[in-house]
This record gives C-alpha cells, structure tokens and sequence, in this order.
C-alpha cells in the first residue's frame, strides 16, 4: 500500500488493487456459507438434545471405545509421519539423486487420490492373502481389522502434510548458516540440533497437527481396512455415519460436534506454540 | 599464526576457481585478498577455514598440516558476508555459541560464559543488545554480533568475507577504521576478502590482488599502486586511461598530446599500450592545440574533465585539485594541449628485460606547471 498526497495537504491510502471492498466481501461470504454456516448447523442440531442427552450420547461406552481408538491411531500415525515426513522432507531438500523430482511428484498422491481408492489398496496388500499380510500375518502381526490397520490408513493420507510444510522452510535455510556453526566448532549432529531443527520446528509442528487433524477426520481409507467391529475397531467417523444412517441426527451432530472441538483445540494449541517459536521474527 | 599456502589448485566441476596459490602470511598480519567475482578469493578463505578442501596443494599453520585438520577443530573466526546469524536465537546466544556447543569437559561455566559475552558485547560496542534478536537488528550491528560471534572461540586466526559489502557507504567506513583498530587491539592475524579497491587499501598491511584462480600480484597498498605488475591490476585498480602510444628510437609519442617529459624506453620501435592514471595528465589552455575538453564533472575536491584526442575514440579521464588556478578557467569545449607526465607500459620484451624500467616519469615536467 502506498500513500499518495493529496491537493488539499491529507494523505490517502492506495491500494495496490481496486476492489478491496468487493474482494473481501466475497472472501467473507464464501467463508460463511462454505464453513460457518454448516458448522452452526451441526452445533445448533446438536444443542436441540439438551446438555443432559449430549452427555449420555458422546459418553456411551461405544462412543468413548470410537474416540479412544480413533485418537490412539491418530496418534500414532502422526508419530510415524512425525518420522518418516522429516526424513523425506530431510531427503528431497538436501540430497540431489536420479529420480528425485518424480518421487517429489509422489509425495502429492495421497490429496489426489480418493481415499477410497487407498482404503481398497492398503485392504488388498495387508489382507491375510494380500503381499503384506501373507508375510505378516504368518509372523503373528495382524493389520486388517486391527487398530494398526487404522493407523496405517491414516498415516497413508495424512503423510504429505508434514513434508509439505517442512520442505520450504528447510529449503529457506541457508547454507552459511550451517557452516559458521561449523567453524565454531558444532559437529553435524549438534547443527542440526541447535541450528536446524529450531529453524524448522514451527513448520514442523504445523504439519503434525494438520496431520493429525486430518487423521481425526478420515473415513473412507480406513473403513474398508477397520472391519469396523464396535468396540474393537470402529472409529469415530464412522459412528457418526451410522448414526446418521439410523435417522439419529442429533446423536451424530453430537458425536460430530466432539471431533470437530479436537481438531479445533489441535489447532489453537499449535497455532499458539507456533507464535512461540516465531517470536524472534517479528511475524508472531 | 603465520600460514604457508603452497600450490593450491581447486576445481568446482570442471571449472577451475584456484589455479595455484602460493602465498606467506605472517603473524598478526591483516591482509587483503582483492579481486573481482570469480577471482577465487572466497574459495581460497573457505579453504583456510575448513569450508572447502583443494584438489592439490599444502597449507602449513605454525608448521602443522592444516588440511588434515577437520572444520570443527581449526578455531578460526569466520565472518560470512551475510552474517550467518542464528535467527532464533538472542544476540546473547549467538554469541555463546561457540562456547556452549564444546564438550562438557572443556565448556565455562554458565556464568563465565555470561562474562565473557558480555565483555565480547562490549568490545564490539553493543553491549545493550544482548536480549534481541537478529532481525531486530540494523546491519551494522548484526555484522557487530558475527564478529563477536567469531571471536568468542578466542581465534588465532580471524577470515572475513566481504565484512562489509552489505553495508552502507557511511558504515561502511566507520566499520572499516574500527576493524582497523580492533586488530590492533587483539592482533590476531586476519585475512579478509574483497572486491573493493579502496577497502583492501585502507584496511591491510599487505594486499593480495587475485584474478581468475591466480595471484595477480602481492604487496603493501603503496608498492602496488606505485607499480602494478600486470595490466590486469593496473586496470584493477581503478580508473586508468589506456593509450596506444608508438615507439621511435626509444621515444614514446602519442599523437595530439606532448610526452617529451616521458624516459627513452629500450625498446624496439613499434606501438604499445600505454597506462596512464588521470592524475598522471596535465592540461594547459593553448588555442592552437588540437585537444578538446568534452565534459567537465565536480567530483568532490576533484574536477574530472574528458578530452577528446583527434585520434582517439574514447575520451581521456584527466583529473585536476578544484584549488588548481588552471580548474576554473577551463569550460566545455575549450581546446588544450595534454601533457602526459607519467605513464606504465607492459610490454613483453620489458617486463623480461627490467622491471624499473617501467615506470616512466618527467619530473621536469612535473615541478613546472
């Protein structure tokens, strides 16, 4: 925005576009009908129960068996993208090797495919005849219809977010900055420690929380690969829908309404451990 | 620490940066590695610090192998020309780095280390910024806190790339006097790089002119500019007017101006590029002469005039004191005679032949106007 003089001796502001006051009120409507809307939909539907009933509801063995389960493999699919999405991230930045921009182009696969699609894979290869599970299920290691088999679908669709995140901002790191770290005598695993990964932990952490975000909400990778048993295997999500099916919309709205405050909270408290990190750039 | 840098060669690729280096940098000497981009001067810093490695050659620091000493273990301060700063870390922190990041056995204490920041705060005179970080910084400051960064592992040896090509001209030379004293003051021996002339000049007892992977030349400020050793470092070092001049029977002449003042060079006749500074050239207004001032620039205590001679396209660069009497009275357009009092000339057969010989003077010439 510049600021321009006017006859009269008053500054004005320019923008550099015309329109702010169109663009924005767009922006606002989308946003209103797309998000909040539906979203106050699924509050108010839930509120028609009384505070008693929602209690009764989000607090039955079945639905707290669906939270444990979903939040325990969320868990530990975000602990192996935590791993796996640094290392990748880690690799595709720093090393240049034949075949690193198809992989990069890989990376996306997991946004672009249905999750269906990914579900009836990942079903097919740990199946007890699949190529997975004819090795594993032999070794006693049961994926399908297990609360492994959950993480792994989650992990499946939620990997791209952490090396997506991770990728520009290691990118952005210079590599001077390394090096004088060096000659103050830091050897490589203490760089990475004190220079490198504080550079990029805000990144990271963002990516682990859309991550799990996303693994809070998947349906469709993991029903095929869950089998769904209540108690046992059923997530979340997937309770809502058969709620939803049963014409028992203000149990589903309630049961929505939990995993929409997680993924609410995951974000607010990252977005304030991000603000943290980012004190020392002004941009917090 | 006095280094020993003998036959360094180092190729990026199949481009070659150093083309063999040799040079002898003594204890507590400050010393300049000038040269244009490209020249090699930072590959050459890099591989003192440990940063790069040569393909061939041998560096000894006080008589030990320095190649076959790991980054980690030289305890050189090195000043990138970007900083380099730890973003997320407090000026303090940076600071401390060096000390902090040693082995258990060997770090200070918490507080010691506290005492020594802040006496390195001090020294580079931003003791009151301790508690900020880099991005609340100017540039002048921040390349105050990768100084004391670098000096807090107590170096022996300090290498600074470009220390102050970021900066503002203001700040630019107010750092440049105070880097001066601090050597001084700590007198370690520091080797810094540079692209600017005047810098390498102001700052190092000794300047090493450096051009496309080798050493042009090397020498104190005076000896290099009272004698180049090369057209290249002629041209180098800033503005020089070079002419094509012919050889009669030792005469040097060039036509349109008066080189009687110039010595006889053996030499055989024919033509030869002469290097002439723009101060080397005196003017005198005379109607009939056939030299034509072009232009006229106030340059500070200076006045620049470029004159047209008949035979030459491009303009000689002539610079006169503004106290001069003769600066005032010339205007645009006037004509006048150039004498040419002093000048170089490289030619092929001299250089083998005697070097003194090159330096070509007319002090008659000279005192008389």
């Amino acid at each position: 925005m510049s600021h321009s003089v006017k006859h009269d001796g008053s500054i004005v502001a320019r923008h550099v576009l015309p329109g702010f006051g169109l663009t924005m009120g767009a922006t606002l409507l989308y946003l209103a009908v797309l998000i909040l809307l539906p979203l106050a939909a699924l509050l108010l539907k839930s509120a028609e129960v009384g505070p008693e009933r929602f209690w009764q509801i989000v607090t039955s063995p079945r639905a707290l068996a669906s939270f444990q389960i979903t939040l325990g493999a969320a868990a530990l699919a975000t602990a192996f993208n935590a791993l796996y999405g640094l290392l990748m991230a880690w690799i595709l930045v720093r090393y240049d090797f034949p075949g690193r921009r198809i992989v990069d182009a890989l990376i996306d696969i997991p946004f672009a495919l249905p999750t269906a699609v990914a579900g009836i894979a990942l079903t097919a290869l740990y199946a007890k005849n699949g190529w997975f599970g004819a090795v594993l299920e032999p070794a006693g290691i049961k994926v399908v219809y297990t609360i492994i088999g959950v993480a792994i679908a989650m992990a499946f669709t939620s990997a791209p977010f952490v090396i997506r995140t991770v990728q520009p901002v290691l990118e952005d790191i210079q590599p001077d900055v390394e090096e004088s770290a060096r000659t103050l005598g830091a050897y490589p695993f203490t760089v990475f420690r004190k220079v490198v990964f504080p550079a990029i932990l805000p990144a990271y952490l963002t990516g682990n929380a859309l991550g799990f975000a996303r693994c809070l909400g998947e349906f469709g990778a993991i029903i095929f690969i869950a089998g769904n048993l209540p108690m046992k295997t059923e997530i979340t999500a997937l309770l809502i829908f058969i709620r939803l099916e049963e014409f028992d919309y203000p149990a589903s709205a309630s049961l929505a309404v939990v995993v929409l405050a997680a993924a609410f909270v995951t974000l607010l408290l990252t977005n304030l451990l991000q603000a943290w990190h980012l004190r020392y750039n002004g941009r917090a | 620490m006095s280094i020993a840098i003998r036959g360094i060669t180092k190729s990026f690729g199949t481009t070659p940066v150093l083309r063999g280096i040799d040079l002898d940098i003594a204890d507590g000497e400050l010393v300049a590695l000038l040269g244009a981009s490209g020249s090699g001067k930072t590959t050459l810093l890099r591989i003192l610090a440990g940063l790069d490695w040569p393909d061939q050659g041998d560096v000894q620091v006080d008589g030990t192998d320095w190649l076959a000493l790991e980054t980690q273990k030289r305890h050189v301060g090195f000043v990138f020309q970007h900083y380099a700063l730890f973003q997320h870390m407090r000026v303090r922190d940076n600071v401390a780095f060096g000390l902090n990041v040693r082995p258990r056995g060997q770090r200070p204490a918490a507080d010691e280390i506290r005492a020594q920041v802040d006496e390195l705060l001090n020294l580079v005179q931003i003791g009151n910024l301790g508690d900020r970080f880099p991005s609340q910084l100017s540039g002048g400051q921040r390349q105050r806190v990768a100084l004391a960064r670098a000096l807090a592992i107590k170096p022996k040896l300090l290498l600074l790339d470009e220390p102050f090509g970021a900066l503002d001209a203001r700040i630019r030379k107010d750092l440049r006097r105070w880097l001066r004293e601090l050597h001084e003051q700590l007198g370690m021996t520091t080797i810094f790089v540079t692209h600017d002339q005047e810098e390498a000049f102001e700052l190092a007892d000794r300047v090493v002119v450096m051009g496309q992977g080798r050493i042009e030349q090397i020498g104190t400020p005076d000896e290099i500019y009272d004698a180049p050793a090369s057209p290249f470092v002629a041209r180098f070092l800033g503005n020089v007017n070079e002419i094509t001049a012919e050889i009669a029977d030792g005469h040097i002449s060039v036509s349109g101006a008066e080189t009687d003042g110039l010595q006889r060079l053996a030499a055989g006749d024919g033509a030869i590029q002469l290097f002439v500074r723009p101060h080397e050239i005196l003017l005198e207004a005379a109607s009939d002469a056939p030299a034509r001032i072009r232009a006229i620039a106030s340059n500070g205590p200076v006045l620049r005039f470029d004159v047209d001679l008949p035979s030459y396209a491009k303009p000689l660069e002539v610079i006169i004191p503004r106290e001069a009497p003769l600066a005032r009275s010339l205007r645009r357009g006037d004509a006048v005679r150039v004498h040419i009092q002093h000048g170089r000339v490289f030619h092929p057969a001299l250089h083998a032949a005697n070097q003194q010989d090159q330096q070509l003077q007319a002090p008659a010439l000279h005192s008389s106007l």
